[in-house]
């Protein structure tokens, strides 16, 4: 299925889960947020929630300084 | 000196027309004096808000000059919040400015929050990030969290003296995860600044009811692609800070 990740689409498997897809691109779960459709998906949802067809992905750093 | 002479510009604007009078009337706790909240401060106070508390136990060196500007090298080894407390009463000689030079934690945060309605995260790491989350929810308490780095920004207001907020958009933590890790990275007095203004701008919305839109969202500057994005924010009933299943404070 196709999905939009960070601006691009991109053809990602069936039934993967944002866990899964964070795994796969070898993102740091610690250092990132993720939201899906702009809304924020919690990082202690992220196993449960599955990316469907069409749906728009933005990763994004956490950052912390000031 | 005329306070309407004083405000007569800001006054120009319909909505914050009262902006300096509702300040006064609030005491606002800021942790963090340097990149992000020695400036955040510094406008505040210039705008109305004459009652700060501010925690900081760092001191100044040279590489905090680039972004850092209320100080300079004079201020060298000097504590932050001392040198920051003199610029708000050079500004303002009404300004009334309680230092905390230590880290606040689950012992001090009464003593650091009294009379205060609002927190400002303007801290510079994780660790203080993930805790002033965890001591503002338990103590329900609004906060501002604001954090930057070399062309990434993060601006959220939550209200977590509402429980309806509370329920549907969750905490810090929700969104960062408990383990959540960050390592220092670059940063620069252009975009530091930006940022600080912006969470003054935000502060400034809080106290005149201005903040509707803003609720429930996490804002994403990017200075690479000039872009503010928001983002709504969720609950986790997992979270351990405001979930079901959270720790006993
Ligand atoms: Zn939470």
């Amino acid at each position: 299925m196709k999905i939009n990740y960070n601006g691009t689409t991109i053809e990602v498997k069936d039934n993967l889960s944002l866990h899964s897809f964070v795994t796969e691109l070898q993102l740091e779960s610690r250092t990132i947020a993720a939201a899906v459709n702009e809304e924020i998906v919690p990082k202690k949802n992220w196993e449960n929630f599955f990316l469907q067809e069409g749906m728009t992905v933005d990763i994004f750093n956490l950052v912390a300084g000031g | 000196m005329n306070n309407t002479t004083r405000y007569a510009r800001q006054q120009m604007i319909p909505e914050y027309q009262d902006l300096d009078k509702k300040l006064e009337q609030h005491r606002i706790a800021i942790v963090g004096s340097g990149g992000l909240g020695g400036l955040c401060t510094y406008l505040l106070v210039g705008a109305g808000a004459l009652n700060i508390n501010i925690a900081d136990y760092d001191t100044i060196d040279e590489t905090n000059l680039h972004r850092q500007i209320l100080y300079r090298e004079k201020d060298i080894g000097e504590t932050k919040i001392n040198c920051c407390k003199r610029e708000l009463i050079e500004l303002d000689k009404r300004a009334n400015i309680k230092t905390f030079a230590e880290k606040i934690t689950e012992e001090n945060f009464q003593e650091f929050t009294k009379d205060c309605r609002l927190v400002l995260d303007l801290s510079d790491n994780i660790e203080t990030r993930l805790a002033l989350n965890r001591l503002c929810f338990a103590n329900r308490i609004d906060l501002i969290h604001a954090s930057v780095t070399a062309e990434t920004a993060l601006l959220a207001y939550f209200k977590f003296s509402d429980s309806k907020f509370i329920e549907e958009y969750g905490c810090y933590e929700c969104l960062a995860g408990e383990n959540a890790a960050i390592a220092k990275k670059g940063i620069t007095g252009p975009f530091a600044s930006a940022v600080s203004a912006f969470a003054a701008n935000l502060t400034m919305q809080v106290f005149t009811d201005r903040i509707k839109e803003k609720i429930g969202k996490i804002f994403l500057f990017d200075l690479n692609r000039f872009s503010i994005r928001s983002f709504s924010l969720n609950k986790s009933p997992l979270c351990k800070c405001c979930g079901d299943t959270k720790e006993v404070a």
